[in-house]
């Protein structure tokens, strides 16, 4: 007993010194060990502790300023998930006990279908941006739509397009397959009828994600971008591109490093910037709780100045800087989402993940179904978000707004706006209401 | 000839039907029926202003939110005799679309939302400015799409017990919302509702629609008689 407790122990130190060195290479930009990685994520695994996935193609592109996944993975669930089409309806993965979320949980707890005219997201596209080519995506997104109970999204039935960039390498196995699979599955699980573009980065280069940010954006009304990097405002043009455009806040809590208090192009001013919280639910998958994760990014942007949208919530936080996020939505990995993968390099099955990575899809899908309840109504889409939400927040933030009080990144989430969650979490059907939603 | 029959009858429901979902509300400037009602006095009628929307708590323990279309306006909760001196009877508690800079033109429709589907729904209402005004009230399903509306004109002047009642109510739908506007003589749009009513079919309502469900099973059963009849 003894000696397993030690094994375990000594596990333990040899997986965070293994992923603190993968740390320490992101920034001193040495070639990735895809053999340290695994034995750390497995070693880390066996423990049952939340291990992040470090991107391994980010690197290789370190002579540019690169960008990297929020993905984390938590757990794997194993392959055959039990759908439960009852009220409430669940999947589990171990004889009943619920170990992650899934779609339509996930609807329950965000209440999706108290939407009035949010039919899914219907007549929306969310484009999801990551980097390098993912063949088996769409594969991916079947298994999983047919597994939790969801409409299928395919090329042949008009639901989801795929665009390679030119010049994109095979991503398989990089850690942008798992974030390309959280985020598709994820959008489509909170907006099920909205159609989607999975555009696919010719790297983790700003410049490769930016030229994939532009293209997603000519043809969708909501961009969702889950990955992060080094803060410079030279790129800001790139994400300027007039639809609602979200970025994930990071999940390196509130450290600073050696290139940002929060993470970019999240601190950008054309960006809804989302962070992170630990979505708890009852029996009947309601949302009792939500606080702050500890590892969302969140604070001051050392670039950005104090935009005039976030009004007298949040722009005294940071002054003369931009205080972010702005909200925040599921994304602790011991409340993690469930997310189906299949190819060489995993296991085929479901993988419980968390990180600010799961609160950036789900948040589009959110958006998605209020654009389509505003076009139901003879109202405009959305194109940039934020100044309806502080609008919002400033009419009546008890109604917009699930404000999260507890919790903590480094700073304390609070009382209306806060470094870790920014506003709260959006509350959908009222954003959606057609008398006292955002308008216009 | 008797199909003939049987096609004019089917024609004459689907044209009935087809004719009621169109416009099936019906208008009117008394209460009706009343079986609850919503005082705005539960905000406490000091006169400040409200964040919209409010939830509210009908005497009769239903809910449902009430505050400005668009949310950008002030919103003010107010009462005849110490803050509005109106039409409004003495000491009712009234919301007011009012600018938030001052009390002014610009506002938007007040909308009440209910938790529960009601038959009609009206409320005392008057503009600001003092003279003739047109008062429109319009109703929402469930999906909140918008079930019809009615239109009526009043006088704002200073006496109170006068204030103009305007309601509706949809035979056939629930109404789940309603929203409520003025236009005065000026163009001026701001203004106050006070009590608000739900109501329930009139009696008389009732007994035509009795009557008329009567007819129908009587028609139904002497064409099936005659049926069998002919067999």
């Amino acid at each position: 007993m003894k000696s397993k407790y030690l094994r375990n122990l000594f596990l333990v130190a040899v997986a965070l010194l293994m992923v603190c060195q993968l740390g320490w290479a992101q920034s001193a930009a040495i070639p990735p060990d895809k053999t340290l990685a695994a034995k750390a994520v497995a070693a880390v695994q066996a423990t049952g502790i939340p291990v992040p996935v470090v991107p391994f193609a980010s690197i290789a592109a370190a002579s540019k300023p690169a960008a990297r996944p929020g993905v984390w993975l938590s757990r794997s669930l194993g392959a055959n998930p039990t759908l439960h089409t009852g009220e409430p309806s669940f999947c589990d993965f171990n004889n009943g006990s619920q170990v992650a979320l899934c779609p339509l949980g996930l609807q329950t707890a965000y209440s999706v279908k108290q939407i009035v005219g949010g039919n899914g997201g219907a007549g929306i596209v969310i484009a999801i941006v990551d980097a390098y080519a993912y063949s088996s995506a769409e594969a991916n997104l079947a298994q999983f739509n047919s597994d939790m109970g969801l409409p299928a999204c395919t090329t042949a039935n008009g639901c989801f397009t795929s665009v390679v960039m030119t010049g994109a390498s095979d991503g398989t196995g990089s850690g942008w397959d798992l974030e390309s699979m959280l985020d598709l599955e994820y959008a489509h699980a909170m907006a099920p009828n909205a159609k989607l573009i999975y555009v696919q980065a010719k790297d983790s280069s700003y410049e490769g994600l930016g030229a994939a940010v532009a293209v997603a954006a000519a043809s969708a009304d909501i961009v969702s971008n889950s990955w992060i990097g080094e803060e410079i405002t030279a790129y800001d043009s790139y994400w300027n591109v007039g639809k609602v455009l979200l970025f994930s806040s990071g999940d390196d809590a509130s450290w600073p490093t050696k290139y940002y208090n929060v993470g970019y192009p999240c601190s950008a001013l054309t960006v809804t910037c989302v962070g992170g919280t630990a979505l708890h639910v009852n029996a009947k998958l309601q949302r009792t709780s939500e606080t702050g994760w500890s590892g969302a990014g969140g604070g001051c942007s050392l670039a950005e100045t104090t935009p005039a949208w976030q009004g007298r919530n949040g722009s005294g936080v940071c002054s003369p800087y931009r205080a972010a996020p702005d909200i925040a939505a599921i994304a602790d990995p011991n409340t993690p989402v469930a997310v189906y993968i299949n190819n060489p390099e995993w296991s085929p099955g479901y993988y419980g993940v968390g990180g600010t990575s799961v609160a950036t899809p789900v948040s589009a899908g959110l958006v998605a179904n209020i654009d389509t309840a505003r076009v139901s109504f003879g109202k405009a889409k959305f194109t940039f978000l934020n100044q309806s939400l502080y609008n919002a927040a400033a009419s009546n933030y008890n109604y917009f707004f699930y404000d999260v009080t507890s919790g903590n990144n480094g700073f304390a989430a609070g009382y209306q706006f806060d470094l870790v969650t920014g506003l709260g979490v959006s509350n959908g059907p009222a954003m959606a209401n057609r008398f006292f939603g955002l308008i216009p | 000839m008797n199909m003939k029959r049987q096609l004019l009858f089917l024609s004459l429901c689907f044209a009935l039907a087809a004719g009621s979902s169109w416009a099936s509300i019906v208008g009117s400037t008394s209460p009706g029926n009343v079986v609850d009602s919503v005082d705005w006095c539960q905000f406490g009628c000091t006169g400040a202003q409200l964040a919209t929307p409010q939830p509210w708590t009908s005497a009769g323990g239903q809910t449902g939110l009430v505050g400005l279309f668009d949310t950008g306006q002030g919103f003010y909760n107010l009462q005849q005799g110490t803050s509005w001196f109106g039409n409004f009877a003495s000491g009712m508690g009234l919301v007011y679309n009012g600018g938030a800079v001052s009390f002014g033109n610009t506002p938007t429709d007040i909308s009440v939302t209910f938790d529960e589907a009601q038959y009609g729904v009206g409320a005392y209402i008057q503009a600001d400015f003092y003279g003739p005004f047109a008062a429109t009230i319009m109703l929402y399903d469930a999906s909140y799409q918008l079930l019809g509306s009615f239109s009526a004109n009043g006088t704002s002047d200073g006496n109170p017990g006068t204030a103009l009642f305007i309601g509706a109510s949809d035979p056939i739908n629930p109404v789940w919302a309603a929203q409520f506007d003025v236009v005065d003589q000026f163009g001026n749009d701001d203004f106050a509702i006070g009590t608000v009513l739900m109501s329930t079919p009139e009696p008389e309502s009732l007994l035509l629609m009795g009557s008329a469900l009567l007819g129908l099973t009587a028609f139904i059963r002497r064409r099936r008689s005659l049926k069998s009849e002919v067999k």
